[in-house]
Formats: structure tokens, C-alpha cells, sequence
């Protein structure tokens, strides 16, 4: 007996994630009737890379950052400029070219943000990145010759051969799809790699106490600086890919908005900001439950209600109409309210917390790691990595 | 010195005279006290509960809905002036119930101690009620921007040098618009009374005592619990009375908090974090900076566009340079 | 001002008290200690052994885990900190508590906000405690933050005693003063037990002085009792009492 609940510990995750990225695969072959649901999974995939890339950033790493759709829009405008035909900056690039460029902006820029923001705590650090946010969103949106202002600017789409033989049998939407699955497994993969090594642990010593951390010779400047830029490219990679794809082929800028910003950090919360996978699940689950809210009606008895008084709410100012009487408008409530339950009642997530009791043998292991990190045992391994010069230099 | 400044002033010199540039500082002045009233409320919430709130912008939202609201219902049942008192009046309510409310249900586990993480927990439930209000909005107002009427007129009087109309005051050769005037003004009185009551009334000082050592506050018998809760309604109600004045001014949509709350991030930073004077005084150098930086720019067509950049900048490199602000106390 | 009718002899008393920082983690375990009316207790230890918790977990800051405060023979566990001024129990942290913002004399009058309608005792108190400390009546529109460290004690002291409190929890009131200060504090404590009949519990780190003024002592050790009795009795067998 006692074996069998071995094996079934050990190979349940397993099993469970082969299920799940086999779901992921065969997913427009089974909606292949209905091409929106592929393009509404395309999209989920990119809340998910970003859901995911803002909790390494938040819940590995402490770091309260509201520029995450920024670094995300500032990828797609670098590379969708330098791939412009004509204006300012137009060097006609390739999307296989322009896109790791934009990338490489946004790295470059959170390397410059995530240095200017090393004396910032939690709460300033959250100011500071709202504020350059809205800058830049500001700035692209003012900028008209070189971003096309508020309409937008229009991107290169790529076209990808072996994908769109897949068009044939899945849906019209699978390249796009198929090409946002493989960012998000690229990045979860570059996540978890990032998170299994040393700095994983380090990332997590510096959340919990960063003076602690620089005392155990912990480079705090380098392991908040890394966790910056590398969220910020991922971020930016999935904005890059997922606007150069062939169903979207524009950007505009307000999709930096912190509107947009808070629905990523309300997925990541929801499912659990501490853990990559519960994050990415809640906002693939979250996305996905937002699109089908939008379709089912309100209920027969409230909708009459709401039918029969609508002339009174209207003389009254609100501003119902035909909006107000579908659910589509109050999903978003509904959203609210789970978000601040969550916060409430629920600081791991919905997500997370059942992972961990999937992959419990794992989660022990994981905290005892934790565990002699804090207790300063692991300093062994921090001394081969550490350059030791000044383990004060970012605890101010 | 004059000549060289000239060489520098931009091609529609024409439009820069010195009535123009008193009428942008006038303007700024007004637009800045009520900045001021929406930062020293974040500056309250901020000394007293030690947190930012990130759903300061949502109150100024729910206020200006709430006289719009308020003004579709009564405005032709009742008097005009009492209208507007009215309608003021109900949205401090409103935005003081939903504050101390909210207070209760989500920030006083936090000063018990019960949460871990206080400062994210912060950051995210704050946020997380704005996030629900801004939504809830939508769904009860609709996406369509709404604009309430002027709810008090000018007296119309004519002395001379001062002309006032029911819309507009003419000094001299500036001209003010009514709504912004009155907002101003509102503004002005709330700040006073506001000012009077932190530091003349007991319950003002019982505040300042809690800020300032809560220990201390606790063994002289003051309640900290019910200071933290009368903390963020008043702030919430005074971000509610400054999005109340302003609803005759500006349009009205639900995410317009966004702004103004990045606003009083700015001025509340500016001046350095739970200062009063501090918060005041940003309040006012921010609404000039934007009146005169906007009336300035070189470019008219990025102007408007610009103008929100202004404050940001300054706001980032406050944070960078000098975290403590003008009138910082400690960080 | 009357006290209460029935007078226990001990003006409080704590019995079997576990307190910590944590729930599994108690810093004092299982402390007992009385304090008699009108006297001055003074409890002493080395540092770390819990001193300072027990006057924090005596005026509520910390809850216990276990065992019982007693004031005037009432269990006053379940009362909130901030309603332990009206029962006559006052604290004066080791840290030094003053409003810093605040003017000298907005300071003294918070100290009054239990009764805060009451314009007329207001006034009388505020004019008992400028004749106590006259230079506090020179500096009364300072902000308290400006004064010297001697004199915040004794705006903190002034503060206290606006409610007449009948039992004062002091907590190391000399830490960091000069040492003519030390003197002038000690001055004020044993002034009020003597002419105002006050029940003062002192925790100090200055042995001297606090055997010097107390009746009776309380030597704790790593949380638990180690020896008590009155003064005269430690300082005749200094050896057996202390850790030194």
C-alpha cells in the first residue's frame, strides 16, 4: 500500500502536467469549429506569460512593480519602429530581427529601472513604477510621428510556414495560438530554470528580509536587478510575439495602461503570486472564465427587474442601457470582489495552494530549502557565486 | 538678460503675454488647492495607517458620480444652492461610508497584526478596491462620460476693475471661468476646516497623536483602532469632496480616478510623506507646474497631451533624489 | 481624588504570567509578582531576562498566554490597552513616548483625553503639572520634539499624571540621560510615592539608584522569579540575589 501512495505522490505531477500541456496542444484541433475560442486561448496565453513573469518579479522577489505592461508595450513599439517601412527610425526590419531587438530595449530599460529603483521599498518602488508607466504611455501617446499616437501603430505580422499548414485542420488562429504556447512554455521553462538555482533562493531571501540577506553575503543590487530585467524581457517577449502575430498586427498605447496592469496583477493574486504555475493557471483559468461570463445572459428574474425599472434607474442618471443589462458589464465586479476575497482570505491564491498539495513531496523539499537559506546553511553555495566586495552596498 | 531669455521663447509668442501667463498661474493656483485637498488626504491615511492607498483616485471618481448623481435626482425639485450643498454633502458621506467600511473589513486585520507582509498586503487590497469600484462604476454609469451642470453660480456684480457674471470673473484683463472658481474656492474652505480640525479639535489632535507615536496615543487612552478607521474615511472623504467639485469642470468616466490619484502620488511625495504642509504646498506647485507647463510647451499639439507628463517627471525624481520630499520627516 | 472603597492591600498583582513574542515561544514563564500600595517595587535582572515584556504584557501591549493581571483585585486580561488608563494604571515606556510634533503643552493636555469635556479639571490639571515642573510651563508652545531629553521625560511624566493615575508602570526612565539627570528622575519618582501616595513599578537597569528608592524587589532570571524581598533584605545578601 504504502508503495502505491509512493508512486502516486511522486508521478502524480507528472501526470497531471503531461495532461495539462497536452490540453494546451490539441486545444484549436478541439475547438477547431470555433476559431474565437483559439484566439481568446492565444490571448490567455499572453496573460499567463505576463501573470507569471510579474510574480517571479512580486512574489519571488518583493518587488511591487506596475510597469510590468509597460516594459511589455515598450518591446512592441521598439520593435514594431524599427520595423516600419517609412518615418522616423524606419529601418524596415524583419520580425524575426525586430522583435529580440524590442526585447533587448526592454531589458536595457529594466536594467536602468530596476538600478534606479534599488533604494525603493515595496511601497515607493510601487509609486515610482506607476509613474514611469504612465510616462511612457503618455510619451507614446503624444509622440505621433514616431508611435502613431493614440490610434496605434501598425506592426509587421510574421508568417509562419509550418504553422499555417495547421490552419487546414485546426483553426484560422492556431499560428497565432500555437506560436503563444511556445513563448509561454519557453518562459516558464527560462522561469523555473532562473528559480531552481541559487537565485531562487536568493530572490526569496531578499523578499523576506533584504538586510538579512546582505548580511548572509547575498548580492542584494545583483539579484533584484536580475529579477527586474529578466521579468521585464519576458514581459516584453510576449508583448513583442503576441502583437506581431497575424491576428493582432497592432499595438496602442492604451494597453500600458495601469487598467491593463491591474488585470495582470489581479490573475497572478487570484491564482497565487508566490508560485509561477498557479499564476500562469489562474490567468489561462481567468481569462477564459472573463470571455465565457461575456456570453451567458443574466438571470431571467433579475433581467425583468432590471427591465422594468430601467426608465427610473435612468432618470436617476445611471447609465445602464444596453450595457448594464448584460453581464458582460459586471463580470468585471464579480472579478473585483473575488480579488479582494482572495487578497483577504487567501494570501497564497486559489491556485497555488492546491498545486502545493499536488506536489506536496516537492513543496516539502522546497521549504526546507527555504528554510537553510534562511538559517544561513547554504552559505557555501552563496560564497562561489557572490563576489563579496560590499554585502552592505544594496541594503540602504 | 531679458533679450537672451527672448531667444528662447517659442513661435507663438503672440499667445505669451503677461495677462496670459497670470491667468494659467490663477488657474493652477485653483486646480492646485484642489490637488491639496485630495493629497492631504492620502497624507492623512499615509500618517495615521502608515500605508498609501491605491484606491485614492476611485473616491475622487465615486464623489463626482455621486453629485452627478445627486444632481439629476433633486436638481429640479430643489433650490440650486442647496442642491450643490446637498450633492457635496452626499458624496462625502458616500465616499466616508465606503472608506470606513472598507477600513474595517480589510485594513484592521492588518493593524492587529493577523496578515503577513503588511506593506503588500497594502499595496494589493487597496489596489484591489479599485480595481472592484472602477468596474462597478462602469457597470452602473456605462462607458459614456457624463458631466454634471455648474451646481452654484457667481454673484454677478460689477466693481469696476473686479466684473463677475453668473459664469465667469473678470480681473482686470483675466478672465476665470465659474466652475473652476468655485471649485477652487470649495476647495479653499474644506482645506481650512480640515486644517481646524487636525489641529484645533480633540479628535484632530487625537489623529496627529496616533500619528505620531500610536504606543504613546494607546496609553493616554485614545483608541488606535478608531483612529485608523476615521483616518481613511476622512481621506477617502476628502478625495470624494475633490472629485465632487470637479465634476462640473472635467468629464466624467469611471477610470478617471487613474490620473488623479497618480496626482496626489505625486504631490503627497513632493512634499514628503505624511507632511501636511508638505501636501499643501505640493498640492499648489503641482497645479502651477501643470498650468504653466502646459500654456508653455513649445509644441501646442503635444501640449495637452503632455500635460499629466510634467508632474510624473517630478515625482520621479523626487522618489530618486530625494525620497523624504520637501517637508519629509522620515521615511 | 477618592480611590476605590475597597482597598486590597496589593495594588497589583500578576500571577502565573506566560507571555512571548510568539505563541510556542514565551519570553516569561510563569512570573509572579505584587505590588503593594503606595510603595515602590522595583524589579530587577539582567538584561534579556523579560523585564520590559512584563510591563508591556502588564499593560496589555502584549497578550498572555497565560496567567492573570490583577488590579485592585480586578482581572483586567480581557481590557483593552487603551481603556487601561481609566481603570488608574498608567505605563511610561522605556522609549521615549512624547507627541514630537506636538506643543509642550497640547502633550501634557492628551494626557487628559479621557476626560477631555471637562474644560475645568483641564485646566486645574494642566496648572498642577506646570507648578510640578515649572520649566515646562516656560516651553509650553515648543514642540516637544525640541526639548532635552530630561525634560521630554518630564512632559511624558506630566502626561501621565493628568489622570491621577493610582498605579505608574516605569519602564528604564533614565536610559540614555546624563547622569546629573539620572538623579532629578528618581527625585520625581519617590516624590510621587511620597507625597501623592502613588504605587510605582520601576524596571531598571540602574541597580544603584533603584535599590536606593525602592521598598521592595523583584529579581528575575531568564523569565522566571529568582528572589524578592524588601530592600533591605537584598542589599544585606547582594551575593545571593544578583547575577553578578
Amino acid at each position: 500500500m504504502n508503495t502505491m501512495r509512493a508512486y502516486y505522490d511522486r508521478y502524480l505531477p507528472w501526470a497531471l502536467g503531461i495532461a495539462f500541456l497536452f490540453g494546451l496542444l490539441v486545444f484549436p484541433f478541439y475547438q477547431r469549429e470555433s476559431p474565437y475560442w483559439v484566439y481568446v486561448g492565444a490571448n490567455a496565453l499572453f496573460y499567463a506569460i505576463l501573470a507569471s513573469s510579474w510574480a517571479l518579479l512580486a512574489g519571488y522577489n518583493g518587488q511591487f512593480s506596475f510597469a510590468h505592461m509597460a516594459f511589455m508595450g515598450l518591446a512592441t513599439y521598439a520593435s514594431g519602429i524599427v520595423g516600419r517601412e517609412a518615418g522616423i527610425w524606419a529601418l524596415n526590419w524583419s520580425p524575426a530581427l525586430s522583435i529580440p531587438f524590442g526585447v533587448l530595449v526592454a531589458g536595457v530599460v529594466g536594467l536602468l529601472i530596476g538600478y534606479l529603483c534599488l533604494r525603493l521599498r515595496s511601497t515607493y518602488l510601487a509609486l515610482f513604477t506607476i509613474a514611469f508607466a504612465e510616462i511612457l504611455r503618455l510619451v507614446f501617446k503624444a509622440e505621433v510621428d514616431l508611435t502613431g499616437g493614440p490610434n496605434g501603430l501598425y506592426l509587421k505580422t510574421f508568417n509562419l510556414p509550418f504553422l499555417e499548414g495547421l490552419t487546414r485542420y485546426a483553426s484560422t488562429y492556431a499560428p497565432m495560438y500555437y506560436t503563444m504556447l511556445a513563448v509561454f512554455l519557453f518562459s516558464l521553462v527560462v522561469m523555473y530554470a532562473l528559480v531552481n538555482s541559487r537565485y531562487g533562493i536568493f530572490f526569496r531571501a531578499v523578499r523576506e528580509d533584504e538586510e538579512a540577506a546582505a548580511a548572509l553575503g547575498v548580492h542584494v543590487v545583483r539579484v533584484r536587478i536580475l529579477a527586474f530585467v529578466v521579468s521585464s524581457m519576458i514581459a516584453g517577449l510576449a508583448g513583442a510575439v503576441f502583437h506581431h502575430s497575424p491576428g493582432i498586427g497592432i499595438v496602442v498605447p492604451d494597453e500600458m495602461q495601469i487598467g491593463r496592469m491591474s488585470l495582470v496583477i489581479a490573475m497572478a493574486v487570484i491564482g497565487g503570486s508566490n508560485n509561477l504555475m498557479a499564476a500562469a493557471i489562474g490567468a489561462l483559468f481567468l481569462h477564459f472564465a472573463l470571455e465565457w461570463l461575456q456570453e451567458i445572459p443574466m438571470p431571467d428574474a433579475l433581467m425583468s427587474w432590471l427591465q422594468a425599472h430601467q426608465a427610473t434607474l435612468e432618470a436617476w442618471g445611471f447609465g445602464l442601457g444596453e450595457a448594464g443589462l448584460k453581464t458582460n458589464a459586471w463580470r468585471m465586479v464579480a472579478f473585483g470582489i473575488l480579488l479582494m476575497v482572495t487578497l483577504r482570505f487567501w494570501r497564497n491564491g486559489l491556485v497555488s495552494p492546491i498545486l502545493e498539495r499536488i506536489m506536496q513531496a516537492r513543496a516539502k523539499e522546497e521549504v526546507a530549502r527555504g528554510r537553510a537559506a534562511k538559517a544561513g546553511k547554504d552559505l557555501a553555495d552563496v560564497d562561489k557565486l557572490v563576489v563579496d566586495e560590499s554585502p552592505n552596498e544594496g541594503g540602504q | 538678460m531679458v533679450a537672451t531669455l527672448l531667444h528662447f521663447v517659442p513661435a507663438q509668442m503672440w499667445l505669451i503675454t503677461p495677462e496670459f501667463i497670470l491667468r494659467l498661474l490663477a488657474e493652477g493656483l485653483l486646480i492646485g488647492l484642489i490637488y491639496s485637498l485630495m493629497a492631504l488626504g492620502l497624507t492623512l491615511i499615509f500618517s495615521v495607517l502608515g500605508i498609501v492607498s491605491f484606491s485614492h483616485g476611485e473616491f475622487y471618481m465615486i464623489g463626482g458620480y455621486v453629485v452627478y448623481l445627486f444632481l439629476q435626482k433633486f436638481q429640479n425639485s430643489l433650490p440650486r444652492a442647496l442642491t450643490g450643498i446637498g450633492a457635496l454633502l452626499a458624496a462625502m458621506l458616500v465616499t466616508f461610508a465606503i472608506g470606513v467600511v472598507f477600513e474595517r473589513l480589510f485594513l484592521q486585520p492588518m493593524a492587529r497584526g493577523e496578515v503577513d507582509r503588511p506593506n503588500e498586503y497594502a499595496i494589493l487590497t487597496t489596489f484591489g478596491l479599485a480595481f472592484f469600484l472602477q468596474y462597478l462604476m462602469l457597470g452602473l454609469m456605462g462607458p459614456f462620460p457624463k458631466k454634471a451642470r455648474r451646481f452654484f453660480d457667481l454673484p454677478v456684480f460689477d466693481a469696476g476693475l473686479i466684473q463677475a457674471t453668473k459664469a465667469s470673473l473678470k480681473i482686470g484683463n483675466i478672465t476665470l471661468g465659474a466652475g473652476r472658481l468655485i471649485a477652487g474656492l470649495i476647495a479653499l474652505l474644506a482645506l481650512l476646516a480640515m486644517l481646524y480640525f487636525m489641529f484645533k479639535t480633540w479628535t484632530g489632535r487625537a489623529l496627529q497623536a496616533t500619528s505620531q507615536d500610536r504606543q504613546a496615543a494607546a496609553v493616554v487612552g485614545i483608541n488606535p483602532m478608531n483612529m485608523n478607521t476615521l483616518a481613511f474615511g476622512l481621506g477617502a472623504m476628502l478625495a470624494g469632496l475633490a472629485g465632487a467639485v470637479l465634476v462640473s469642470v472635467y468629464s466624467w468616466v469611471p477610470w478617471v480616478g487613474v490620473i488623479a490619484s497618480s496626482k496626489s502620488f505625486v504631490i503627497i511625495v513632493l512634499g514628503g510623506m505624511g507632511s501636511i504642509p508638505g501636501s499643501l504646498l505640493g498640492g499648489l506647485i503641482i497645479g502651477v507646474v501643470e498650468s504653466l507647463g502646459t500654456g508653455l510647451f513649445p509644441d501646442p499639439v503635444r501640449a495637452q497631451a503632455y500635460r499629466d507628463v510634467f508632474g510624473l517627471v517630478i515625482f520621479a525624481l523626487v522618489l530618486l533624489v530625494k525620497p523624504t520630499g520637501l517637508f519629509g520627516r522620515k521615511l | 481624588m477618592t480611590t476605590q472603597t475597597a482597598q486590597t492591600e496589593y495594588a497589583l498583582e500578576v500571577r502565573d504570567l506566560y507571555v512571548g513574542y510568539y505563541k510556542d515561544l514565551n519570553i516569561l514563564q510563569g512570573v509572579n509578582m505584587k505590588a503593594r500600595r503606595g510603595q515602590l517595587t522595583a524589579i530587577l535582572g539582567a538584561n534579556g531576562v523579560g523585564k520590559s515584556t512584563l510591563l508591556k504584557a502588564i499593560f496589555g501591549f502584549l497578550k498572555p498566554n497565560a496567567g492573570d493581571v490583577f488590579l485592585n483585585g480586578q482581572r483586567i486580561n480581557d481590557v483593552p490597552t487603551y481603556q487601561r488608563i481609566t481603570l488608574g494604571l498608567a505605563y511610561i515606556p522605556q522609549r521615549m513616548s512624547i507627541f514630537r510634533w506636538m506643543s509642550v503643552e497640547d502633550n501634557i493636555l492628551l494626557g487628559g483625553w479621557t476626560f477631555r469635556h471637562d474644560k475645568e479639571r483641564l485646566q486645574r490639571k494642566l496648572e498642577e503639572n506646570f507648578e510640578r515642573f515649572p520649566i515646562l510651563r516656560e516651553k509650553r508652545r515648543q514642540p516637544a520634539g525640541e526639548l532635552s531629553g530630561g525634560q521630554q521625560r518630564m512632559v511624558e511624566l506630566a502626561r501621565t499624571l493628568m489622570t491621577d493615575p493610582q498605579v505608574l508602570l516605569v519602564d528604564e526612565p533614565t536610559a540614555g540621560l546624563a547622569k546629573l539627570l539620572k538623579r532629578e528622575v528618581y527625585d520625581m519618582l519617590t516624590e510621587l510615592r511620597d507625597r501623592e501616595g502613588k504605587t510605582i513599578i520601576l524596571v531598571d537597569q540602574e541597580i544603584r539608584h533603584a535599590l536606593r528608592i525602592a521598598d521592595y524587589v523583584y529579581i528575575l532570571d531568564l523569565g522566571r522569579n529568582k528572589t524578592e524581598g524588601p530592600t533591605a533584605e537584598i542589599v544585606a545578601d547582594l551575593k545571593k540575589a544578583f547575577w553578578i
